[in-house]
């Protein structure tokens, strides 16, 4: 997983709980690499599951809503060191609908290791999409972070349900409401 | 621990943990460095090895290019590349260039633009297949048009380029001009269509590649034969064979030869239509490999028809040759007899074998006829055919003689190989010729034999005819009784008679002998038909008929002609008619038919009221010694040559004798003349005219007379007795070449056939002495050339025998009393023009004027007196009176030479008994009184100073 999924958690734990927080979680989660995580490289996706795990036990918060606050987090990181890329975006569904041509190429091109999920969207109305998220690291919760993140970028009112989900949560059928 | 112990702990430890990060990405950043600096030497290394490449195959790229396009460029063929819509986007020069068109406007032309009109939509359709079918590669052939018109037959391969969706990018192809090709396939192709043969090509598998129009037509087939192209032959003989006579052995021959594979020529075969055809197999080999073979059908059936005729009339003329009647041989080049037929084998006596190898020469010819023979053989060596008598020794020693026509026979090649020779056996009629010409020569010999008996005949009979005439004239004018007269008369007649049969026969010798000619002297027509009249009118009163003239006023006085001839001719006719005619009249006309500056053509007719002839018998009437029938003979007399000797005389003349005759109603002979007119004023001929005048001038004239005859020395003794002329006698030539000698003489007269000396050889003595007296010839012999002779030997003049009185005082005159002639023609002039003339009493009264008194007298008191008669009868209407008067009182007005009114009489006479047309002889008699009123007192006038 992209070193930088690392740092922004990081920095989301010390904005939040602070620093004291995170060298708890470090600790908890007995991190191999003890929390010195740098944007650049690449690590295994199950030290994130043990950070994000660590972090629900101290802060008595369910993972997933931790995934979808990192989510929204997430995307105010990513937006403002990538605005380039948003450029004739405005609106969620527009983001949404464009992210595989617009985002995961550009990620796959400047990061040939990198593995994004996959989006699959149909608009079923003008206020409503129908989003599948498939990834083998089943963090539907952060993307739906993201996509709220993303609503409050445009000012957006935007509702998520998830409508099902397989056993693995390799793959979630959402469905986006927007008001 | 304090909470700022382990703060600090914690920060501690978060700083390791900064560190560690930033190292490891450090070190990341470092090794990605490291790579990206390796790649990008390598990059670079790449890179500098790329350009030269690049460099390297861009110019071999451009050499390539540069190649193509040169070949391109220079290709013979049309390159073209079209964009798929079919624009041209590139054309090389040939294809620009054989379009007609430039590169710039070649860009805007669609590729079907360029297509002939009636192929465009073919073409279209078969590029849309091709698009449909995908297919990259076709060839197709078809006439485009150039800019200019042109049209040229181009056969293309076209590459179709697809792009990876399947669609046409563009079009590129190679066209090449295959207009050559095409016409001289088109040629070929009609060619074989207008073959008369039937010809049929099969591929290997016996696939129809080719066949036409006569193919279709010879076996009824009923498609175009470009239908058949590709059909299946290999059941056709079954499905033909119906078409033949032999089904099964078509069937068997085709199976044969198909599998045999080996050409076959001129197999007959005939159909059931009755045709025949000869049928050739020629299979064709590519490459030692069969491919395919050719069938050709040709139809024999004239051809063949043809040779069955040339095979029958071979035939006919071998049993011609074999059979006929001349002997036939053919010889080698050394006459050795190759071959002969059967009647050569008859003439010669040979049998064939006894001949064949010898020479022919050898076998049937002498020496003399070997040479002549040599002489042929070298001849048919040059070519030379030719035809030739000779005399052969047949195998029995006869010798004959044959009928040769030799030509050279020649092989196909034409070289000689010797000659062939006709012989026909001309023994016989060779005899026959020879006898034939033995009795033509005798016949010939016998013919002029006749001709000299008869001209020696005449000759011999006229002699004493001679003295016969001259004496009974004599007689006739001494005191005779009634019945002396009569019996004399008779004589008269009965000698006439004989003269005439004389000279005719005697004329008809002389024109078959082509010796009659004709003169040219002055004569005068009226002149001439008054004496014929004169002489028939004796004949003409005995039979009660009239005879009547009828001259044209326009006919010249004098025209240039033969006068005595004429006379001849129309005595002849006149004198027929007159003989033949009991009733009614003969009449002579002369018309002037035309004229010009030179001459007169006149119309002479004699008419008769006779008994005519048939019209089967006017075709033999020229045939001499010819009449009607023997009654005729019985009835009429004559000789026969009359109409002859007419005819030709007319034709010596430059006429032709008409003839119109009807049985029972008379005859009508007619002829044309064409005389010169005379420049002459003065008149030689003094014919007719009184001798009474000139006998002063005769009187005392001494003449030599060669004469032998007794007879005629008597005549001429009598005659100049009468002019008081001296006679001196010479029984024969040497007598009067004596005589002249010794006295000199006014004349001689000189007879040609004398014994001792002739005329022409006493001519010719006398003449040498240096005598210069005229000699006038005394002749029998009437023939020019004869004539001739008696001037060139230094006669100056001839007499006829039988002379006229008249005649030879004329000639005497003529030669002994110079300027009588010029008193004589004036004076004759002179009587020509008035109305009448005592010349002819002068001339009967022998001087006697008493006699002319009293005729004149006579006439003063008949003539009036009879013209009372004629007018009385008339005003009667009795006109047999009239027809009597006019009749009786004609002589005397013939008497006073008044032949205006003689013939007036004759008409009023003719009328009077013909016509009855009062008004017509009331005329006539008018203008008889009216010249009498001047002849009257003239004649009155005359008897006085007769009477002085």
């Amino acid at each position: 997983m992209k070193g930088l999924v690392f740092t922004a958690f990081l920095e989301l734990v010390e904005q939040k709980w602070g620093l004291k927080m995170v060298d708890l979680i470090i600790n908890d989660a007995q991190d191999p690499q003890d929390g010195a995580y740098n944007s650049i490289n690449y690590y295994p996706h199950g030290q994130m599951v043990s950070l994000i795990m660590a972090l629900s036990a101290r802060v008595s918060l369910t993972p997933s809503d931790l995934m979808k606050s990192y989510g929204e987090y997430l995307f105010s990181d990513l937006q403002t060191n990538n605005q380039s890329l948003m450029v004739g975006i405005n609106s969620t569904f527009e983001m949404l609908e464009n992210i595989e041509v617009l985002i995961h190429t550009e990620v796959r091109k400047l990061y040939p290791e990198a593995n994004p999920p996959k989006f699959d969207s149909e608009r079923i109305s003008q206020n409503v999409l129908k989003l599948v998220y498939h990834s083998h690291r089943s963090m539907a919760s952060v993307a739906e972070g993201l996509i709220l993140g993303c609503a409050k970028h445009f000012g957006e009112d935007i509702k998520v349900e998830i409508l099902s989900s397989n056993e693995s949560g390799t793959e979630v059928h959402l469905k986006l409401t927007k008001f | 621990m304090t909470p700022e112990q382990e703060e600090i702990e914690i920060l501690k430890r978060m700083l390791a943990r900064e560190r560690k990060a930033r190292k490891e990405a450090e070190h990341t950043l470092e090794s990605k460095a490291q790579d990206l600096y390796e790649s990008h030497e390598a990059m670079r290394l790449i890179n500098a090895g790329l350009e030269e490449v690049v460099k390297q195959r861009a110019e071999e790229l451009r050499q390539s290019e540069l190649r193509f396009q040169s070949i391109i460029e220079k290709a013979t063929d049309i390159i073209y590349k079209c964009d798929a819509r079919g624009n041209f986007t590139y054309v090389n020069p040939t294809g620009v260039q054989k379009l007609g068109y430039t590169e710039d406007d070649i860009e805007f032309v669609h590729f079907s633009d360029l297509v002939v009109p009636e192929h465009k939509q073919k073409l279209i359709e078969f590029y849309a297949q091709q698009y449909n079918e995908r297919l990259t590669e076709t060839y197709q052939e078809f006439p485009v048009k150039t800019k200019n018109g042109l049209v040229i037959w181009i056969g293309q391969n076209v590459f179709f380029h697809f792009d990876s969706f399947g669609e046409l990018s563009y079009v590129s192809a190679v066209a090449r001009d295959i207009s050559e090709t095409v016409i001289s396939r088109n040629r070929l192709n009609n060619l074989i269509a207008s073959l008369q043969s039937a010809v049929l090509l099969e591929d290997e598998n016996r696939k129809i590649v080719l066949t036409n129009v006569r193919f279709t037509q010879m076996f009824g087939v009923p498609v175009a034969p470009e239908y058949l192209v590709g059909a299946d032959c290999s059941n056709s003989a079954e499905e033909s064979k119906h078409h033949f006579e032999d089904e099964k052995g078509f069937i068997l021959r085709i199976a044969e030869i198909i599998s045999t594979r080996e050409k076959v020529l001129g197999d007959k075969l005939v159909m059931k239509n009755g045709m025949i055809l000869e049928r050739d197999y020629i299979p064709i080999y590519i490459d030692n490999q069969y491919s395919g073979h050719l069938w050709n059908y040709r139809d024999v059936t004239d051809k063949q028809k043809a040779l069955e005729k040339i095979k029958y009339s071979e035939e006919k003329y071998r049993n011609i040759i074999a059979n006929m009647n001349l002997g036939l041989t053919e010889v080698d080049l050394e006459d050795r007899i190759i071959t002969a037929n059967n009647m050569f084998c008859e003439i010669s006596g040979y049998r064939l074998s006894e001949m064949i190898g010898k020479c022919a020469s050898d076998l049937l010819l002498d020496d003399e006829a070997k040479e002549a023979m040599s002489l042929k053989t070298v001849e048919r060596t040059q070519g030379i055919s030719d035809a030739y008598e000779m005399e052969v020794v047949v195998k029995s020693g006869e010798r004959r003689w044959w009928l040769i026509s030799g030509a050279p026979a020649y092989d196909q090649n034409g070289t000689q190989t010797g000659s062939i020779g006709i012989h026909l056996d001309i023994t016989n009629q060779k005899k026959l010729a020879e006898e034939l010409l033995e009795a033509k020569a005798q016949a010939e010999a016998s013919s002029s034999a006749k001709e000299l008996f008869l001209a020696n005949m005449s000759h011999e009979i006229r002699t004493p005819m001679n003295g016969i005439m001259g004496l009974l004239r004599q007689l006739s004018k001494s005191n005779l009784n009634e019945k002396d007269r009569r019996y004399l008369d008779n004589i008269h007649v009965a000698a006439d008679h004989l003269m005439s049969i004389l000279n005719d026969i005697l004329d008809m010798s002389k024109i078959e002998a082509g010796k009659l000619e004709i003169e040219v002297i002055p004569f005068n027509i009226t002149e001439t038909i008054g004496r014929v009249v004169n002489i028939l009118s004796t004949r003409v009163e005995e039979k009660s008929i009239i005879i009547q003239t009828e001259i044209d006023e326009r006919i010249d006085q004098l025209l240039l002609g033969d006068s005595h001839r004429l006379n001849q001719l129309l005595i002849n006719l006149a004198g027929n008619s007159v003989k033949f005619t009991d009733q009614g009249k003969v009449k002579i006309q002369a018309r002037l038919f035309s004229e010009n500056e030179k001459s007169q053509r006149i119309y002479f007719a004699v008419t008769d009221t006779g008994i005519g002839m048939d019209k089967s018998f006017i075709d033999k009437i020229f045939d001499k010694f010819i009449q009607e029938d023997r009654s005729i003979t019985r009835k009429y007399g004559g000789t026969g040559l009359g109409m002859s000797i007419s005819r030709e005389l007319i034709e010596l003349m430059g006429g032709k004798m008409h003839i119109e005759s009807v049985k029972g109603i008379g005859t009508k002979i007619s002829f044309e003349l064409t005389f010169d007119k005379s420049n002459e004023n003065k008149d030689e001929s003094f014919i007719e005219t009184t001798l009474l005048d000139k006998a002063a001038k005769l009187s005392n004239k001494s003449i030599l007379v060669a004469e032998d005859n007794d007879m005629n020395q008597m005549v001429v003794q009598v005659i100049c007795d009468i002019y008081n002329i001296n006679v001196t006698m010479a029984n024969n030539g040497f007598e009067a070449v004596e005589l002249s000698k010794n006295k000199t003489f006014d004349v001689i007269l000189m007879d040609m056939q004398m014994p001792i000396m002739s005329g022409i050889d006493a001519t010719i003595s006398i003449r040498n002495s240096g005598i210069n007296t005229p000699i006038i010839a005394l002749t029998a012999n009437v023939i020019k050339s004869d004539l001739d002779h008696c001037i060139e030997v230094g006669m100056d003049d001839y007499i006829t025998k039988p002379f006229e009185e008249e005649t030879f005082v004329l000639k005497l005159l003529k030669w002994m009393g110079e300027g009588v002639v010029e008193t004589f023609s004036k004076e004759m002039k002179a009587a020509t023009n008035s109305l009448y003339s005592l010349e002819k009493l002068k001339a009967l009264s022998r001087g006697k004027n008493d006699f002319v008194i009293r005729m004149v007298e006579m006439f003063l008191y008949r003539a009036p007196e009879a013209m009372e008669q004629i007018e009385e009868s008339l005003a009667a209407k009795n006109f047999e009176t009239v027809a009597y008067h006019a009749h009786k009182v004609k002589p005397i007005f013939d008497n006073l030479g008044a032949p205006q009114i003689m013939e007036m009489l004759a008409k009023v006479e003719l009328i009077a008994k013909d016509t009855c047309d009062e008004d017509q002889i009331t005329e006539l008699i008018e203008k008889i009184k009216l010249q009498l009123k001047t002849i009257l007192p003239s004649l009155r006038n005359d008897l006085e100073q007769i009477g002085k």
